[in-house]
């Protein structure tokens, strides 16, 4: 199978999201998969929020990819047929104070993130405490699997 | 500073453009004061009707915790940024020398015409006006003659020199570089049947399958198949440095090549002639016929007889080789001043 | 929820816009809200004196800047109007800041020709606007969201503005006059304003001229600024058709304006054609509790039958005459037409009412501001590439911001 590992990432700071991804590029080799790691630029501090998340949605992975597992938030946006979402934040969680544009957008990128959720096949939370807040923004089926337990992720990834 | 080099990619190709990035990480990485990575933006060219939606993506995305970004394609420079400094590997080229020969995948209709000049024009607003522009040779004179803008010419220097020390010949021209349509091994492997007696070892990684097989049916069909050792794979740099340095002479025959190429610059640091055509574009600028290898017409009967004659004579081939190996010493190719330039 | 509000208005004496705006942001304090004023006027305009704003700052124009509205306020609210020295600091703010807009006048062409002919900056980002034809639904679909002031122009600014847009009666609490006495010797008809060929004032003239009754007990006030060749105009035609010459009073402030109101018998709220949104001065007329003449279009069609005497658009003068006798010959009814009037607009047209409905729509609004600034920023992004607005890969990216923005709110949203 040919497989995406697709993470948005801050250049030069995302280490946690890179290293997941690399390491699951290698096992996903190991295990006789085509796999490779695409990073796509994020800025999570310009107010250029969904315009980011529709240049994501927009690109084309389907024709080139068998499989698409997306990382790092909002790399969950990209359109596949065949996705997983494997999370180690929770892009749904409620937004805090601030003010009213500001809370409309953070509605808005969480409805977004909520559209790409509910079109992966599975959607992997990296801890439980992310699982949750998945499940109590309505996502089903969400299974916890860590990094480093490497067998378990590749198998869900696969399954 | 943080530096972010911006490519575009082709799922699971790794040729010459990514190791150009990838070395040029490197080497930023070896500056002091330098933090740099890379990325490479999904682009999908076909159909050609999805290039206004892919020049739409990058400029939906954005760069932050970066001081300088080096673009070093289509339609990668169009990212917007305070601080970029492209380094052109090539522009689109289908809307530009590939369109006037031709061999673009846009159609010459009234739409086709239409992303042309779309291209060309998102190529003036993103490229004009830049404090710093460079481009390999090709491509800066391609931007020269296309959209009137100047960049400064920077090649890219070959990334291990040091693996390339030259040796004995042991008797085969060595075909290099990526496997497929636009570097023509086909033309090679045709030409044997001009070439008697030469050995001819094919090392690459074809760009997809079905290349490789058609290169396998073809030497059969030319009754070549027993002169021709075929390598079709990704091949570690090691291995394939030890293959070089055994050639007796490199062939290298890429249509319109944008630069020198690696493949030239690989030869001639282990000092080999190389044998090439008369349309190979940048390959030209330091091949030159007579002096560091053979320039031969694009047929297979041309190409035979500078393939015969570069195994002919090897004392001329060492004389050619060594040339060939001055000519690139001359060029002054090394990171460290490529990096210099691009972050001045 | 108190919001935090910048709001965009010209801010002096001179400006019925700014009264409206004084009016408003008075009540949006009350209610809870904390204003900002952000004044929009030029050249000598904006050296006018401010009016006072006992509810918050008070910010001279271009002070803050744009960019930085968005992360500081909850709303962003922009008052559009027709006089470009008021409002030329306008088009800036819905350009660069997630704007509501109010919009005051229908066509907004008296700004598009003044702003056209004002010197420009070279690399101006707003350049290609300023020869936008015509020129309100171009300024428009800058806002996020739009308020109209009547029925007349909502569907321009609907198919303009891509965001919400709501429909109130203008706001204002107009100087009041004493009661009206009963009619004299002579029927004074005033009309307020500045003094164009737009306030129809020919028409009254030509009434008056036409009637031996009005002629004889006729008089016929203009309370506004006048220019020498409008003066000139009317002068000489009501000597051509032997009505009595008009008055002039040239500019008043609001103390004389009553006085000149307190006087007057009938106001004469003509207009043709209509470009105003809302009619600051029709509701001065109707609060002043005099008959007022109407013509029957625009904001003016949408009065109540029994609160106006109504005038055909483009011919007013025959009904003009038939409706001035009428109050000769009818001072009871005509009297309780204007007190009727009055009940009417003081309720409709008061800032409370105006203000509770203004700050839940801002909400509707903040809320359609995230979508519409992503599109417009690729629409920007696009022609800044050179592709049109038509080009199917700028209708796809409309597509994929559409399906972000389907998804529904999960289990706490």
């Amino acid at each position: 199978m040919r497989i995406g590992i697709v993470s948005a990432v801050v250049p030069l700071r995302d280490d946690e999201a890179v290293a997941r991804g690399v390491a699951l590029e290698e096992r996903l080799r190991a295990a006789g998969h085509e796999a490779e790691l695409v990073l796509l630029p994020f800025d999570e501090a310009t107010e250029a929020q969904l315009v980011q998340r529709a240049a994501y949605r927009a690109m084309l992975f389907a024709p080139h990819y068998d499989l698409v597992v997306t990382l790092r938030t909002p790399a969950e946006v990209i359109r596949h047929g065949r996705k997983v979402a494997w999370l180690a934040d929770d892009p749904l969680a409620p937004g805090g104070e601030g003010t009213l544009l500001g809370r409309a957008l953070v509605a808005d990128l969480a409805r977004a993130s909520l559209v790409g959720l509910r079109e992966a096949r599975c959607v992997l939370a990296a801890s439980e405490g992310v699982a949750e807040g998945l499940r109590e923004a309505g996502l089903q089926g969400v299974r916890v699997v860590a990094p480093g337990d490497w067998d378990l992720v590749v198998g869900a990834v696969l399954a | 500073m943080n530096v972010l080099v911006l490519s575009v990619r082709a799922p699971f190709v790794h040729g010459g453009a990514e190791e150009l990035r990838d070395h040029l990480v490197r080497n930023l990485n070896l500056t002091q004061g330098v933090r740099a990575a890379s990325m490479s933006l999904p682009f999908s060219w076909d159909p050609w009707t999805r290039l206004p939606d892919e020049m739409l993506i990058a400029r939906g995305l954005r760069l932050a915790n970066v001081d300088r970004v080096i673009p070093i394609k289509f339609p990668a420079y169009l990212v917007e940024h305070a601080g970029r400094t492209p380094w052109l590997a090539h522009q689109f080229r289908q809307a530009y020398d590939m369109w006037d020969s031709g061999q673009s995948n846009i159609p010459d209709t009234l739409e086709g015409r239409h992303v042309r000049d779309l291209i060309r024009g998102a190529d003036q607003e993103a490229l004009s006006g830049l404090p710093r522009l460079f481009a390999v040779s090709q491509a800066a004179k391609r931007l020269r003659h296309y959209c009137g803008i100047e960049a400064e010419t920077l090649s890219a220097p070959l990334n291990d020199p040091w693996l390339f020390t030259g040796g004995e010949a042991e008797g085969y021209v060595l075909a290099g570089g990526r496997v497929g349509g636009a570097k023509r091994q086909h033309l090679l492997v045709r030409a044997l049947r001009f070439a008697p007696g030469v050995r001819l070892v094919v090392a690459g990684r074809p760009d997809v399958p079905e290349e490789g097989v058609q290169l396998r049916h073809l030497a059969e069909a030319e009754g070549v198949a027993n002169r021709v050792r075929f390598e079709l794979r990704f091949l570690p740099r090691e291995e394939l440095a030890a293959l070089v340095n055994g050639a007796a002479a490199v062939a290298y025959v890429p249509l319109d090549e944008d630069s020198v190429g690696y493949v030239t610059m690989e030869a001639f640091q282990a000092g080999k002639p190389v044998v090439t055509t008369s349309d190979a574009g940048g390959v030209l600028e330091i091949v030159r016929d007579g002096e560091t290898g053979w320039v031969a017409l694009p047929c297979p009967e041309a190409l035979g007889d500078a393939l015969a004659q570069a195994l002919a004579d090897p004392a001329r081939a060492v004389r050619r080789g060594r040339a060939g190996r001055a000519a690139l010493d001359g060029l002054g190719l090394t990171w460290p001043h490529t990096v210099e330039r691009l972050l001045a | 929820m108190s919001l935090r509000i910048a709001w965009a208005s010209p801010w002096n004496a001179q400006s019925a816009i700014a009264a409206f705006s004084a009016a408003v942001c008075a009540e949006l304090a009350v209610d809870g809200h904390r204003i900002e004023v952000l004044r929009t006027e030029t050249g000598e305009e904006a050296r006018l004196a401010p009016l006072p704003a006992p509810f918050g700052p008070v910010h001279a124009p271009g002070a803050l800047p744009p960019d930085a509205l968005a992360a500081g306020y909850d709303a962003v609210v922009v008052n559009l109007g027709n006089h470009y020295p008021f409002h030329a600091g306008a088009p800036a703010l819905l350009a660069t800041a997630p704007c509501v807009a109010i919009v005051h006048d229908a066509t907004m062409e008296h700004f598009a020709r003044a702003w056209r002919d004002a010197p420009g900056e070279p690399g101006d980002p707003l350049g290609v606007l300023r020869s936008a034809e015509p020129m309100m639904p171009a300024l428009a679909a800058l806002g996020c969201a739009a308020v109209v002031h009547a029925p007349h122009y909502r569907a321009a600014v609907e198919n303009a503005c891509p965001g919400p847009v709501i429909e109130l009666p203008l706001a204002y609490v107009p100087p009041v006059p004493p009661p009206p006495r009963p009619i004299g010797r002579d029927l004074v008809v005033v009309t307020v304003g500045h003094v164009n060929a737009n306030k129809r004032a020919d028409q009254v003239i030509r009434a008056m001229g036409a009637s031996p009754r009005l002629r004889a007990r006729g008089r016929y006030l203009l309370l506004g600024p006048v220019s020498p060749e409008e003066h000139g105009r009317l002068l000489r035609l009501a000597q051509a058709v032997g009505a009595p010459a008009p008055a002039f009073s040239g500019w008043l402030p609001d103390e004389a304006l009553i006085a000149h109101l307190a006087i007057s018998d009938v106001i004469a709220c003509l207009r043709h054609p209509v470009t105003e949104g809302g009619s600051a001065s029709v509701v001065l007329a109707l609060r002043s509790a005099r008959p007022t003449l109407v013509s029957d279009t625009g904001t003016y069609a949408a009065l109540p039958e029994d609160v106006a005497l109504r005038c055909t658009p483009g011919d007013e003068a025959a009904d003009v005459l038939r409706h001035l006798e009428w109050v000769l010959d009818n001072p009871v009814a005509a009297r309780q037409i204007g007190e009727r009037a009055a009940a009417w607009a003081a309720e409709t047209h008061a800032p409370a009412a105006y203000a509770a409905r203004l700050a839940p729509f801002l909400h509707d609004a903040a809320r359609s501001a995230p979508a519409i600034l992503a599109a417009r920023s690729f629409g920007l992004a696009a022609a800044r590439l050179g592709l049109a607005a038509g080009e199917p890969a700028l209708s796809r990216m409309g597509a994929v911001l559409a399906e972000l923005n389907g998804g529904e709110r999960g289990a706490d949203g």
